[in-house]
């Protein structure tokens, strides 16, 4: 699972064990958001989410990042337009 | 005695004067720096997609730069050797970095996504003029006419942004950021939306 726009080193290290309520990262404008913004192509700050299955040798090689998965499929909690948690998705 | 020492305070205060009065003066010889945030109208300077298409960065067109796909030895016929290279673990991304400049390329289309110069000797050619890290704002006045649109979104940035892009382009850009102290190019960027 990767998010975009977080600020750098702000995510805990690989191999972590992540439990509810840590944080797992700091939205930023890394990338290219800042200039989106400023170009006016969007007026959100947002992060990405990306999540891939992982086959073959993969990830170190730079050439194989994984079957693209639906993130929808791995978060529990849905959130409204509001950034508000939806009622009963609770994980 | 007193006279003597008259005079000479006389000349200290008349040096400060004329010291101050050069410092004030921007590398252009105009007496006084406009702050462009206050002066300048607000947007994207659009220009035709084809001039748009011709921009140089360090001598080469999008197209051109997008045809090495990527690939280190094509990057290097380009600009010469590069410092490093690298590869994201957990994204398909090469990051070049040269001295003056990153170049970063998406390994899964081959297609370029952002080039960051910082450093003059990387000057990027607009319509036939070429900018470069270090110019005075009130050059690129004289270059692209006094209405030229600025964006500042303190926001998001203090420093305010020079737009250029063509009409319809919904998928990249190119700013060039001026430090709003200085009002010096500082950096410049072509940023490409995935």
């Amino acid at each position: 699972m990767q998010f975009g726009h977080l600020k750098e080193n702000s995510w805990p290290p690989n191999g972590s064990t992540i439990n509810v309520g840590d944080v797992i990262g700091i939205q930023a404008l890394s990338g290219n958001l800042e200039a989106a913004i400023l170009d006016g192509y969007t007026n959100d700050v947002h992060s990405h989410i990306i999540v891939r299955k992982r086959i073959g040798p993969g990830w170190d090689t730079g050439l194989d990042y994984g079957e693209p998965l639906n993130p929808e499929d791995f978060l529990t909690t849905k959130f409204n337009s509001n950034g508000n948690p939806i009622s009963g998705t609770d994980c | 005695m007193k006279k003597l020492k008259t005079i000479l305070i006389f000349l200290v205060a008349n040096i400060v004067l004329l010291t101050a009065d050069l410092y004030a003066q921007d590398k252009t010889g105009n007496s006084s720096i406009d702050n462009p945030v206050q002066t300048q109208p607000n947007g994207r300077n659009l220009i035709s997609c084809s001039a748009f298409d011709a921009i140089t960065y360090n001598g080469h067109t999008i197209s051109q730069i997008n045809a090495t796909g990527g690939i280190q030895s094509s990057v290097q016929s380009l600009w010469g050797s590069y410092t490093t290279v690298n590869e994201n673990d957990t994204s398909p991304e090469r990051l070049f970095m040269f001295d003056e400049a990153k170049v970063a390329f998406n390994t899964e289309t081959g297609r370029l996504t952002t080039i960051e110069i910082s450093n003059y000797h990387w000057p990027v050619v607009i319509l036939g003029k070429e900018i470069k890290v270090g110019d005075q704002f009130n050059k690129l006045k004289q270059e692209f006419g006094s209405n030229i649109k600025i964006i500042y979104k303190p926001a998001i940035s203090d420093r305010y942004v020079v737009s250029f892009n063509c009409s319809g382009n919904d998928y990249d850009g190119l700013l060039i950021y001026f430090n709003p102290a200085s009002h010096e190019v500082d950096e410049i960027k072509y940023y490409k939306i995935p």
